[in-house]
């Protein structure tokens, strides 16, 4: 190129410059001949062409005046200025503008222009027009980075293999799939790249190998690759051939599309269609498959025996014509529920059933028929019929017993009240179901707190309860009592779930209780003021009783001599009835003492103890020339001792006392026994009582004789009973005037301190 | 035996002035009579064993008879007093009382009576016993020298 510009540089120098104006028209390239301060002094006939600049519009300008160069590559155009400072030629690429504003992409070479001297004269340029090839360029790429792109971007793994069947190429999805980066696989053959299942490849590759070498376009296997050991992986797998321009094959292209998924539902549905066979026809209900014209499409085993045909006689059939009150599912209806429909079979039996109705739609919505499911209830009926009867049963009797039920239900908190039960409160509503709060507040705000402490008691223990305590009516303040006897029910892991029971009015024994209570304290209370009235005022009674009789006898020793008759006889009257009154007053001391002053209960052998008596009567007998006789006595019975001697001693000494003047006394005393008691008989033969005095001789002071005839105050058998009450026992007797009497007594075998007593 | 030459002290506990009475009356023919002190009550009796509260110039008696049913203090407490205190406790006391109650008897000795005796409702019985009383604890007993 440097030869060029000399020779141009000579042309000129030699005045052929025609011949450069030739150059300038006909040159096929646009040639712009600069002057030294790059202001364009010649402008060829192509460059016209192309930037559509008159030469004589642009001669004397600047690039910039002409706006020649694109305003982004300026810089370009100014390195060219800078290059050409040190060098003679160089070469650039810029855009520049047309005259109408269009771009042209254009290669450039630039030449320095000097005379001999090295003095610059200007520069000439040459430009090729590359803006199509260039538009060419840009094509293809964005062609190759969408194929890329999308190569790369499918789902479905993709390889390309080349003529060697070797892996020319592979998308992200393969090389994700199979776990294997992108530079491992270019260049190998499948087998080589692929972890396991050796067999598997080798034959995929022979597969290939067979492929390439057919005529076929294309083939397609189903395949299954471990990925690793616990990763299998189906595939469906494509190759389809790549052939050149010139119909040559130059690769292959293989899709992997990943069918696992696909495989282990298609499964699936299998299992589950062999499923939804098995239960439609081992239902125990009876299933039907109809059209929408209420034709039998499909039945099952059940819904055959039920109505009594065969597979064969009711397929086609309408349902109508085997159950006529089938009704019709209305429109806009998924399903519908019939409670009841009976069916009469050959042998005069009925049957009822329930039935469930689906409409079936198919994929788009649309209904292709109808499911219906009958359920053979008749002993459902027939057992809750009977349930109804005997529920009904129960509560006549709990009725009749007047007792109120309830039910608590521990997890729902809520309590159900009998009808019974809910009159008892007075509560009026029509539901029986109450939370507990609202039967709680029921209770009496003094027992609220024992209730909750029993029944918690008893809830942990599981013991059933029976509590008595005040509920109030639902509709006012009245309390009435209650007896709530309850019960624990607990599930199959010991954990209470219910709690059931009665509730009884037990108001009416109650109050009487309170009241027996009340009367009893009282008469304990009197009892024991009576004891103590009794105990004091004989034994403070004494003291005074002494001071009159011994002064009236110090009186009537030291005044004797001057008193008259008379005034003897009253003397000796007063004290007498001193001395009489003093024994009395220890006599009530005495009969006040069997309670005051008790002994203790111990075992004591009668025999002994009637010795003992007879011994301390011995004088008595002695005089009487009495005989006492008795049989084998217990020998062991629970008494107060000191009390039961008293007691023989009483009998036994007024068996002596009442005998007969001319009959000599004979006393028997015999026992008996029975579970609860020891009876006694103290039998003599003397003169006996009167019957009418019955009562009377056990109370006390009370006499049948005058002292002349018997001497004694009338305690002895008053002290008796109330030693025989004190052992739980009674005393009476049988007697004949003149005959004889026969004292009987029971002492029980289970003596308790008997409060009652009096 | 041996007699002590000074006439024998009493000191009688009690407060019905009846049975005081009728102590005399069964003390009257003997020398004792002199010597019969009488305190109405358990809290005078004391006062006079300890010679205070205005009986500083009593003499220590040789006998006491106690009765058991008095106001202030009674014959128990005047009994365990008595015999729990190192001075008295050598006197005999002689409970003569009203009640054949066997407590009170019981609990007469376990608080270390000398005796008990139960009045007896006939007067002639009682100065009987009143003589007997006096007769058996100063010519049979032979008492412990008395320190004064």
């Amino acid at each position: 190129m440097t030869n060029a510009a000399k020779n141009i540089t000579n042309l000129h120098q030699n005045g052929s410059i025609n011949s450069i104006d030739v150059f300038f028209q006909f040159c096929p390239i646009p040639i712009i001949f600069f002057d030294k301060n790059w202001r364009v002094s010649k402008w060829s006939r192509r460059a016209q062409e192309v930037f559509l600049w008159e030469e004589n519009e642009v001669i004397g300008k600047s690039v910039d005046e002409i706006h020649f160069v694109f305003e982004q590559d300026n810089e370009l155009f100014q390195k060219v200025i800078f290059e050409l400072a040190t060098r003679d030629n160089c070469r650039s690429k810029n855009r520049n503008y047309k005259k109408d504003g269009a771009i042209v992409v254009c290669e450039w070479i630039n030449v320095k222009y000097s005379n001999e001297n090295g003095e610059i004269l200007g520069y000439l340029t040459f430009c090729q027009d590359i803006t199509e090839l260039e538009e060419n360029k840009i094509l293809i790429e964005e062609i190759q980075h969408y194929f890329k792109t999308f190569f790369n971007s499918i789902p479905i793994p993709v390889i390309y293999l080349n003529d060697n069947l070797k892996i020319e190429n592979s998308n992200s999805a393969f090389q994700k799939i199979f776990q294997i980066n992108s530079n491992i696989l270019l260049h190998n053959k499948l087998t080589e790249i692929l972890p396991v299942s050796q067999n598997t490849l080798q034959y995929l590759e022979q597969k290939i190998e067979n492929f390439y070498f057919s005529d076929e376009l294309s083939f397609v296997t189903d395949i299954s690759i471990s990925i690793d050991e616990n990763n299998y992986r189906d595939f469906y797998v494509s190759f389809t051939k790549h052939f050149d321009r010139y119909n040559k094959i130059v690769g292959i292209f293989g899709y992997f599309l990943d069918i696992t998924k696909i495989n282990i539902l298609s499964r699936e549905l299998n299992e589950s269609i062999k499923l939804y066979q098995n239960l439609f026809h081992t239902s125990s209900d009876g299933i039907v498959y109809v059209s929408n014209d209420w034709e039998i499409i499909d039945a099952n085993k059940t819904f055959c025996e039920i109505f009594e045909q065969t597979y064969l006689e009711i397929k086609g059939k309408s349902i109508k014509t085997i159950i006529s009150t089938i009704p019709i599912l209305e429109k806009d209806k998924e399903n519908h529920f019939i409670e009841e429909i009976s069916f009469d079979k050959s042998d005069g039996s009925k049957v009822i059933l329930n039935a469930k109705i689906w409409a079936k739609k198919d994929f788009f919505g649309r209904a292709n028929g109808y499911w219906m499911i009958f359920r053979d209830i008749t002993a459902v009926r027939k057992l809750r019929k009977q349930l109804i009867e005997t529920q009904q049963r129960y509560e006549l009797a709990v009725e009749g017993s007047n007792d109120g039920l309830w039910d608590w239900d521990v997890l729902q908190k809520q309590l159900w009240l009998s009808p019974r039960l809910k009159s008892m409160l007075e509560i009026d509503t029509e539901d029986s179901f109450f939370n507990n709060s609202s039967i709680l507040k029921l209770i009496h705000p003094g027992d609220v707190n024992f209730v909750i402490d029993t029944v918690r008691y008893h809830f942990s223990h599981f013991l059933p309860f029976g509590l008595e305590f005040r509920l109030k009516s639902y509709k006012n303040d009245n309390y009435r009592w209650y007896l709530v006897r309850g019960k624990i029910i607990k599930d199959e892991n010991d954990v209470p779930i219910r709690v059931a029971g009665s509730l009884q009015d037990i108001h009416d024994r109650k109050l009487l209780e309170e009241k027996e209570k009340v009367l009893l304290e009282k008469l304990i209370r009197s009892n024991e003021e009576l004891q103590q009235f009794a105990y004091v005022a004989s034994h403070d009674l004494q003291e005074p009783l002494r001071m009159i009789s011994s002064f009236l006898q110090l009186f009537k020793s030291r005044y004797i001599n001057s008193l008259n008759k008379e005034a003897t006889e009253f003397v000796n009257f007063a004290i007498d009835g001193s001395v009489r009154l003093q024994q009395m007053v220890n006599d009530l001391l005495s009969y006040s003492r069997i309670n005051t002053r008790p002994g203790k209960f111990e075992p004591v052998n009668m025999n002994n103890l009637i010795s003992k008596v007879i011994d301390n009567l011995k004088l008595a007998i002695r005089d009487k020339k009495a005989c006492i006789y008795f049989n084998e006595l217990p020998e062991e019975i629970i008494c107060d001792e000191g009390q039961m001697f008293q007691l023989f001693l009483n009998l036994i000494s007024n068996a002596l006392k009442f005998s007969k003047n001319d009959v000599r006394p004979e006393i028997l005393i015999s026992t008996d026994e029975n579970n609860a008691e020891y009876i006694f008989k103290v039998k003599d033969n003397g003169i006996g009582i009167d019957n009418q005095f019955k009562e009377r001789i056990f109370k006390i002071f009370q006499r049948l004789h005058t002292r002349d005839e018997f001497p004694g105050n009338g305690i002895g058998l008053a002290i008796c009973r109330r030693i025989v009450q004190r052992h739980n026992g009674w005393i009476t007797f049988e007697s004949e005037l003149n005959e004889g009497t026969t004292f009987i007594f029971s002492i029980s075998k289970n003596i308790k301190d008997n409060l009652y007593e009096l | 035996m041996n007699y002590d030459l000074r006439p024998a002290k009493i000191l009688l506990v009690e407060d019905n002035i009846g049975d005081v009475r009728l102590i005399e009356e069964a003390l009257k023919d003997t020398k004792l009579l002199n010597n019969l002190h009488n305190v109405s009550d358990g809290v005078y009796a004391m006062d006079f064993l300890r010679k205070q509260n205005g009986f500083e110039n009593v003499p220590t008696p040789d006998l006491i008879i106690l009765d058991l049913n008095m106001p202030r203090k009674n014959g128990f407490e005047v009994l365990q007093e008595v015999k729990q205190d190192e001075k008295l406790k050598r006197i005999p006391v002689v409970v003569m009382t009203v009640s054949n109650d066997e407590q009170d008897i019981l609990k007469s000795y376990n608080l270390h009576a000398n005796c008990y005796v139960t009045k007896p409702l006939d007067f002639n019985q009682f100065c009987e016993i009143v003589r007997k009383i006096e007769n058996f604890w100063f010519s049979i007993v032979t008492l412990p020298k008395r320190e004064e």
